[in-house]
């Protein structure tokens, strides 16, 4: 039995086994077929290969369509790790990813050549798609590549938001990737009949369980455009109309589906898996959706990006009143989850503490950053024979009767809205670069389900909301800018956030 | 166009009268929760019930073309 040390080995035999059936379709980018697939990205394996780029970071700024998959695989054919670019981000955001990654090329498209050129990249580690992926293939090239590879060399480097305002990479192997990808599959079921509906743009970690998946089982995978996941119509009839029997999406599409009243007029009909994670799913849309589709099964995952995929799954087994929390459930088989309390003991049952994880997809850290790597994977403290690293996920959790783990709370001020994580530091360190604030706090105001920003400073709140607009990721623009005349404090002297949502959240939301 | 209407769409989002040519949907000017919220506040201010077969890119490109709806729905009471 041949050693699995890399995604690419999935898509080699699934080539073999199904050669023309769909991988990865998109309504107006056309399909690839898993032998259209593989040859592609052997193409620009080859080509980087031969360009003597090996084990360097590749970034791939292409749409949100079958050749982006096909780029970042040829990125793992060369055994180099990619990154995924959403070419929508700010320049000031793409900078300070290619300040961190360093990478060796890009591939990209001619529409965003520029702005490649621009974010710092040297026009002769630029390529673009349709000259790299017509590349003849060198077998020998490859297979050489692919002789020397090792489970733990890197496959991908996403990046979140950083609470200093620096965006975070974290270095994802082949075998943690492998490992995450296994217990999906087995948990859920995934197999050659599964037709995936992909809401998530490949920058998100979401992801990577509908391009594995489909590499692993010869699954289909059917990408949404961003335009047909902002409308509910749209979106069930996308579905439908390529009969998708499973998606992954964040709660905030199902809530648009539910909240537009289609589920009453028309349903996605063939979909029996409707697993869904990235922010706190509302009940009422899920007992809207559970109405709809009765026989689906409906799942909560759970876990960050430095842990690869998710950690943890409930399945929804019972009904649940609006105001009642969903659990996050109980670890995937291979992953075990710590509680630890402040003094790095464990908890004791039913006690809140910080949710740890331990196993094969723990990542190995932030790339190029040992300082924060430092700070959160740890040598487990409860072990005291051997190196052993942890995760600490800064997520609070309690475990209930039922032996479910139950989310608390994060410990910082890092707040998830419609599924990014965003540092509330980040924004406000952006805002506090110009001269004419003074000092401000931004907060989330949760009924609302915006960002708030106050500000003492002379500035207008158009110009302010300019230039964050110009320096941060659109969902981190604050949708409400209000300039106050004094900062309140707490005893301690800290901003009073707390006093800030109560006095001018509640007066905002009051009309709506 | 119904003022209460302008400032129900301000209200929602800032920017979508900013730009008279801008395609509101296809340029990113609004997303998928300024719909949500338009829809919400359209039902309540003009008291019409919108069919989700309506929502639509086409009926959200501009302010023009979803005051256009709202006469729709208005007409057919």
């Amino acid at each position: 039995m041949p050693i699995l040390k890399s995604v690419t080995q999935w898509l080699d035999a699934t080539a073999k086994r199904l050669p023309d059936k769909i991988a990865f379709g998109e309504d107006k980018a056309g399909t690839l077929a898993f032998s259209q697939l593989r040859e592609a990205s052997r193409a620009m394996g080859t080509f980087l290969a031969n360009e003597g780029i090996n084990k360097q970071p590749v970034v791939v700024a292409l749409d949100k369509t079958p050749q982006c998959v096909a780029a970042m695989l040829g990125a793992a054919y060369a055994n180099c790790p990619y990154t995924p670019l959403d070419v929508d981000m700010p320049l000031k955001r793409i900078r300070k990813i290619l300040d961190t990654l360093q990478p060796a090329a890009c591939i990209t498209d001619s529409k965003h050549r520029q702005l490649m050129l621009e974010s710092g990249m040297k026009e002769g580690s630029i390529f673009l798609y349709k000259d790299v992926s017509n590349t003849p293939i060198d077998e020998t090239v490859l297979v050489r590549v692919h002789e020397k590879r090792i489970s733990t060399d890197l496959l991908y480097i996403p990046f979140t938001s950083g609470s200093t305002g620096t965006p975070k990479g974290i270095a994802i192997s082949n075998g943690n990737v492998i490992d995450y990808t296994i217990q999906v599959a087995e948990k859920f079921g995934f197999n050659e009949e599964t037709v995936f509906g992909q809401s998530v743009p490949f920058i998100f970690d979401g992801s990577i369980l509908y391009i594995y998946q489909t590499l692993l089982n010869g699954c289909t995978d059917w990408i949404i455009s961003k335009v047909d996941l902002m409308f509910a119509a749209k979106t069930v009839g996308f579905l439908n109309r390529h009969e998708c029997n499973a998606v992954y999406m964040m709660p905030t599409s199902y809530s648009i589906i539910a909240k537009s009243g289609i589920l009453k007029k028309s349903k996605p009909e063939h979909l029996q898996k409707c697993l869904f994670a990235g922010e706190v799913m509302s009940n009422n849309v899920l007992n809207t959706w559970r109405r709809a589709l009765p026989k689906a099964t409906f799942a909560n995952l759970f876990g960050p990006t430095e842990t690869t995929g998710t950690c943890l799954h409930y399945v929804v087994d019972r009904d649940f009143a609006d105001d009642e929390p969903l659990p996050i459930g109980t670890p995937y088989e291979n992953n075990e989850i710590l509680l630890l309390s402040e003094d790095a003991t464990e908890t004791k049952y039913g006690e809140v503490g910080e949710l740890c994880v331990r196993g094969a997809k723990v990542s190995h850290g932030y790339y190029n950053d040992p300082e924060k790597t430092a700070a959160v994977f740890v040598q487990n403290p409860l072990n005291k024979a051997y190196r052993e690293t942890i995760y600490k996920t800064g997520d609070f959790a309690y475990l209930n009767e039922r032996d479910e783990y139950m989310f608390v709370g994060r410990k910082d001020f890092q707040v998830k809205l419609a599924g990014h994580r965003i540092e509330l530091g980040e924004i406000e360190l952006q805002a506090m670069t110009l001269a004419e604030v003074d000092l401000c706090a931004c907060v989330l105001d949760e009924a609302a389900q915006k960002l708030v920003l106050f500000y003492v400073g002379s500035i207008e709140k158009k110009t302010l909301k300019d230039e964050l607009k110009r320096t941060l990721q659109d969902y981190m623009v604050p949708a409400q800018i209000t300039p106050i005349d004094v900062m309140p404090r707490t005893g301690t002297g800290k901003i009073d956030r707390a006093a800030l949502k109560k006095a001018f959240c509640y007066r905002e939301t009051a009309h709506v | 166009m119904d003022q209460k209407f302008i400032d129900l769409l301000n209200k929602v989002n800032e920017e979508i009268f900013d730009n008279p040519d801008a395609d509101l949907v296809e340029d990113g000017v609004i997303d998928s929760l300024d719909i949500m919220n338009l829809v919400a506040g359209l039902e309540q201010v003009f008291e019409v019930d919108f069919d989700p077969d309506d929502i639509l890119p086409e009926n959200f490109a501009s302010p023009k073309a979803l005051w256009e709806l709202v006469r729709r729905y208005q007409a057919e009471g």
